[in-house]
């Protein structure tokens, strides 16, 4: 360099590796973000339960205040889904069960176990069980559980094999899922069905 | 290899992005279940109960929406007589008032002259230690009927010297007073408006805030609709252009001081032409009683030609009815104007048909300004030993110059008992927090057979109690038990005396309507003249004083009332639709008065008076009489907009009373003006002119019942007048639109409707501009509040706006409103910009904007022709417990996206997945927008223009609609205008 100029000039923003290290990475990425978005859901739906990409590499099991077992009520006791979330046809949210509904069996079955005892606990300080929430959709999507059931989509077509599992990881649906299915099924594809 | 500073930097950065971008998990939420499930609540699920509204003495029926047990909005009950399913915007905002953040919550003692919190124990052991050596107690209340005075009468009766007072800064006294001077009868009759031809109003503002302003705009429009071919009308005689004025088929001006020779003059002429049909004693009576109230004037006070049209409808048929009395033309002479205005009526046969004496109405029973401050002055003296205050506010109601506060302070005890903070409960020794009335039981006798029940709709906010439990208990602690336990049971035992049969179903069913109703009974004895209080007549002042200086009226304005809703900010921010100012309440300024003391809009205007003076932004109103300032109800500081105090009108009315009612003249003289300095206006709309455009229009009534209607108008052609702007009401269904194309639809591909095609139509004939339908937005749709200074920079994001039209009417202007909302076009121009289709048409013809699409470029709303596109420019969180109400069906949008009317598409939303999951078609009014659902004189019908038979589509078919700016732009908007009918051909002039 042989410059009059006294003021260095800089060199090339993307001299050296870092240019090509830095392509490379970003196009890991898009790669990556194609995939997720074409590719994954139809996966994640042929998994069942494995829904969210987050969830399958990171998801953690969550932590509940009472150790509740899908996986014993509904496979082992044959219990339906309607019993316990009983909104589900008449509401847009299915609903949880109520301490009462919950004891209306536990006051006889396995009165004493710790985890009952937990909850007769919730009972008797009159304070709701904090349950974690497991699925999560955002606030601007107006999701109506009975307009699903009424057209006999199952439970398990979003929620996973619920009844294969014990303790359930936190997931968080993401529109491709939603759409995949709408389409499929010739379901209304407005934006407005639902985002409100 | 070697990495440069700034390499490394942007490395970072674009790594940090991804992974914090990789980090977007789901918040951790609880979900909580009840422990027992609540019979009547499902998750997810509105409920709605009927309580009462108590913004105001109508006693609107309410339907309170909850979720989960939170009330969220309030609508009209269909089934209550009064509001008949519609609400004001007072009674839209009430809901506001509940989770405000000028609630009391907890009690207040003054010790060592300083307001501080107590428990409530403590609080009522104190205040019933100074019961127990009461001899003498007041009790000051708004208006209350039903079990609270039963309550209240047994509290009292236990103290040697007590009264109760009741008052309302509206109230009717004077009208009571003149009744009893003429017919010995001190009360207020109720008011029908649906057997008279014709009304004619002296300052009586019936379509603004006058005493039942829903249940009279509706009885108006019902009437005076083109549908009904103009059954009722309306003239308006007034000082100011106010919604009234602009409703009525003819505003006459005149200022208040000549309402009482007018209604002299009428009374005159009608009884030399009715004597002979008279009764020969009744004649008698009533010439003594004209004689008392004033010779007949030489001349007729209006001009010629209108002095016969307006004696035409008075005398032609039987039944017209004469009202006077809002606050901007309350004199000290107000008995007296009443006593004409009475006879009038009686003249007409008025008073039996359509004013209903007997009736029991709730404003019959009120006290006036006189007797209230009388009272606290007693209290001041020593006379009274305990003061309670009830759900009124004399320190924030009653003149400055009355120094209510102090007086307060220097009365023994003082018990304020109130939600919220106010003037009053600053002043009070004890601050008593009461339940909000969506948080109690009740109920509220409109009149007689209007009986309307309350019922909490939510578990209390606050540690507060009910009224009637802490009289209950208050007498409890003095030793002396009342006839209940708790108030509740004052209640349910008197809804069981009142109920047909004792079961429990009575009892549910009366819940569910809101109470039992039936139209008041005419009386049981005619109402006569009686010679009892003739003589005390006085008589009315004919000749206009002019002294120094200007008129100054206190207006109560359909927003601002007597000034109890300032808390609302809803009330702030939706603007004064005659005015277009939001949060500031400016003085309005009659056009002679700004030329002399060269005041323009935005300037500061001082005005002084004797008793006070205010400074404030003006308003230069060419529509006031001259030499008139007006100045409304519901300024001052404390509390209400904290960072803008407007001017008050209290600080300038004198303690002027009239001298038999005792009640406040709000009309003082003397006023001087001046120019103070300049501000900046918060105005919602620059300019009311839309100069060749044609927006606002309206036709003749002859015209509309020949049958000659407007020539269509195809689009791009440009209207030669008015009366051809339009291109027909052709319904924007797709057959329609495609007999009808235009050049430019060449490009366009016309969307299809196959199932729904969901639209509105807007008649300007019955719109008042009152601004329920904006509140109603506000509440429905989570409209955040920008605040005064985001409206100056045109921030304000109201989906719903009403626009204020002055055009041209033969010598005369012509005001009129027109509501604009998101047209939904067939052919929307924001849609084709958007870059990222965060903007679409749907299959069901609405324009839908999709929150989580939206980038906020901000392009569609730079070329949306109405300008209905509304950008957050910040995220407006809202405070606990405000946040409560927020609707969860609605997105609470955050910072950076553009947001819109959707025609409520999550009410269309939900009515349609319930038709689906029923398996069966909408049916006609199951979809209600909120806007459409709180019209009081249904000026708005939403429809499915796919649907013939319903009336929407019957409507937008009308000859007189047409669709806002379409002949310019072609985008065939989903909503359609109804024109406005003069009912009156323009006066001729240029």
């Amino acid at each position: 360099m042989t410059s009059v100029n006294p003021v260095p000039t800089p060199r090339r923003l993307w001299g050296g590796w870092a240019g090509p290290l830095l392509l490379a990475l970003f196009l890991l990425a898009v790669g990556a973000m194609l995939l997720g978005f074409f590719y994954y859901p139809g996966l994640a739906r042929q998994h069942g339960r494995q829904i969210a990409f987050q969830e399958v590499m990171f998801g953690p099991k969550l932590e509940q205040p009472i150790a509740f077992s899908h996986r014993l009520h509904v496979t082992d006791k044959q219990i339906d889904c309607a019993y316990c979330h009983p909104n589900g046809e008449r509401s847009p949210h299915p609903g949880l069960p109520t301490a009462e509904k919950c004891l209306g069996c536990h006051n006889h079955i396995i009165p004493q176990h710790q985890e009952i005892l937990k909850l007769k606990q919730f009972a008797a300080d009159g304070t709701s069980v904090p349950w974690v929430r497991v699925y999560y959709s955002p606030d601007h999507v107006y999701f109506p559980h009975f307009r699903h059931l009424k057209k006999e989509v199952r439970c398990q077509e979003c929620h996973g094999e619920v009844e294969k599992t014990d303790r359930l990881s936190q997931v968080t649906f993401y529109m491709g899922f939603c759409v995949q299915c709408h389409q499929e099924r010739q379901a209304p594809m407005t934006c407005s069905a639902c985002h409100q | 290899m070697s990495i440069e500073r700034r390499t490394f930097l942007k490395a970072i950065g674009v790594l940090g992005v991804g992974s914090l971008s990789g980090c977007n998990q789901a918040p951790t939420d609880k979900l909580h279940a009840y422990l027992t499930p609540p019979e009547d609540v499902i998750p997810g699920v509105a409920g709605f109960y009927a309580t009462i509204c108590r913004a105001c003495p109508a006693g609107c029926g309410l339907w309170v929406k909850t979720r989960e047990a939170r009330p969220i909005k309030l609508e009209g009950n269909p089934r209550h007589p009064v509001s008949r399913g519609a609400l004001c915007p007072r009674g839209q905002a009430f809901i506001q008032s509940l989770y405000g953040r000028h609630r009391i919550a907890e009690p207040l003692m003054r010790v060592q002259d300083r307001l501080q919190p107590v428990p409530w124990a403590e609080a009522v052991d104190a205040l019933a230690g100074r019961l127990a050596k009461a001899s003498s107690v007041t009790f000051l209340s708004g208006a209350e009927s039903g079990s609270f005075e039963t309550v209240r009468g047994d509290f009292l009766s236990r103290f040697p010297r007590s009264r109760a007072l009741e008052y309302e800064p509206l109230g009717m006294t004077s009208q009571a007073a003149a009744a009893s001077l003429l017919f010995g009868r001190s009360e207020v009759p109720w008011l029908d408006l649906r057997r008279t031809h014709y009304v004619l109003s002296l300052g009586a503002d019936l379509l603004d805030a006058w005493i039942s302003p829903v249940h009279l705009a509706a009885e108006w429009a019902e009437r005076h609709s083109i549908q009904n071919q103009r059954a009722l009308r309306l003239d308006y005689a007034g000082p100011r252009r106010n919604l009234t004025a602009t409703a009525a088929d003819r505003w006459i001006p005149l200022p208040p001081a000549r309402m009482g020779a007018l209604a002299l003059a009428l009374a005159h002429e009608l009884f030399l032409r009715r004597r002979d049909s008279l009764a020969p004693e009744q004649a008698d009576l009533l010439g003594k009683a004209l004689a008392r109230l004033g010779p007949r004037p030489a001349a007729p006070p209006l001009e010629e030609g209108l002095w016969k049209s307006v004696l035409g409808p008075l005398t032609e048929k039987p039944g017209a009815v004469i009202l006077y009395g809002g606050a901007e033309c309350r004199t000290a002479e107000a008995t007296a104007v009443h006593a004409a205005v009475l006879l009038l009526n009686l003249l007409t046969g008025a008073i039996g048909s359509s004013l209903l004496f007997d009736a029991g109405y709730v404003y019959s029973k009120l006290h006036s300004e006189k007797k209230v401050a009388d009272a606290i002055d007693a209290a001041a003296q020593g006379a009274t030993d305990v003061l309670l205050v009830h759900g009124c506010n004399p320190a924030g109601t009653l003149p400055a110059s009355l120094e209510i506060p102090s007086r307060l302070g220097k009365a023994a005890t003082v018990v304020a008992m109130a939600y919220e903070h106010s003037e009053t409960t600053a002043a009070a020794d004890f601050v008593l927090p009461v339940h909000h009335p969506l948080e109690s039981w009740g109920d509220y006798d409109v009149t007689r057979t209007i009986c309307g029940l309350m019922q909490p709709v939510r578990a209390p906010l606050y540690k507060t109690r009910m009224a009637g439990d802490l009289l209950i208990e208050l007498s409890r602690k003095t030793g002396k038990p009342l006839a209940h336990p708790d108030y509740k049971s004052y209640v349910t035992a008197r809804w069981a005396a009142m109920a047909a049969s004792q079961n429990s179903q009575e009892w549910e069913k009366m819940l569910i309507d809101g109470g039992r109703f039936a139209a008041p009974a005419p009386p049981s004895r005619p109402v006569e003249l009686i010679d009892g209080g003739l003589d005390r007549l006085p008589a009315i002042s004919l000749e206009t004083a002019s002294g120094a200086g200007c008129t100054l009226l206190a207006p109560m304005t359909a927003l601002r009332f007597d000034g109890r809703s300032r808390t609302q900010d809803w009330l702030w921010e939706v603007p004064d639709p005659v005015l277009q100012t939001a949060w500031d309440l400016p003085v309005e300024i009659a056009a002679d008065l700004a030329r002399q003391h060269g005041i323009a809009d935005g300037d500061l205007v001082s005005l002084k008076g004797r008793s006070g003076a205010v400074t404030g932004l003006a308003v230069v109103c060419p529509d006031l009489c001259a030499g008139t300032a007006a100045l409304p109800f519901g300024g001052g500081s404390a509390p209400g907009p904290e960072e803008n105090p407007n001017p008050d009108v209290l600080r300038l009315l004198p303690p002027v009373f009239d001298p038999l009612s005792g009640e406040l003249a709000l009309v003082a003289t003397g006023i001087e003006a001046a120019k103070a300095g300049t501000g900046t206006l918060a105005r919602t709309q620059a300019s009311s002119y839309s100069d060749d455009r044609y927006l606002c229009l309206a036709m003749d009534l002859a015209d509309a019942q020949a049958g000659r209607y407007p020539r269509m108008v195809r689009h791009g052609e440009i209207p030669a007048s008015e009366a051809a702007a339009d291109h027909g009401a052709a319904v924007p269904m797709p057959a329609d639109d495609l007999n009808q194309r235009h050049p430019h639809d060449a490009v366009h591909e016309l969307p299809d409707h196959p199932e729904h095609r969901w639209g509105m139509t807007v008649d300007l004939d019955r719109c008042t501009g009152c601004g329920a339908c904006i509140v109603a937005c506000y509440a429905e749709n989570n409209v955040p509040v920008v605040g005064r200074e985001e409206i100056i920079r045109r921030r304000d994001l109201a989906w719903l706006r009403i626009e204020k039209h002055i055009v041209r009417h033969g010598r005369g202007q012509q005001v009129r409103w027109l509501p604009v909302m998101c047209q939904h076009c067939t052919n929307a121009p924001c849609e084709i910009v958007c870059p990222a289709f965060a903007t679409q048409h749907t299959p069901e013809g609405l324009n839908s904007q999709i929150y989580n699409r939206c980038v906020g470029t901000r392009y569609c709303a730079n070329n949306c022709p109405y300008k209905v596109r509304r950008f957050n420019f910040f995220d407006y969180a809202r405070e606990v417990p405000a946040n409560e109400q927020l609707n969860p069906d609605v997105t609470v949008r955050p910072r950076g996206v553009m947001e819109k009317c959707s025609l409520c598409i999550q009410r269309i939303r939900e009515v349609t997945n319930r038709a689906k999951a029923e398996s069966r078609p909408v049916r006609e009014g199951e979809i209600l927008p909120a806007c459409v659902q709180t019209c009081p004189t249904g000026a708005l019908t939403f429809g499915d223009f796919r649907q013939e038979s319903w009336r929407a589509t019957r409507l937008a078919a009308d000859p007189r609609g047409y669709r806002l700016l379409d002949y310019v732009v072609n985008t065939r908007p989903g909503i359609v205008y109804l024109r406005k009918v003069n009912t009156y051909p323009a006066p001729p002039g240029a």
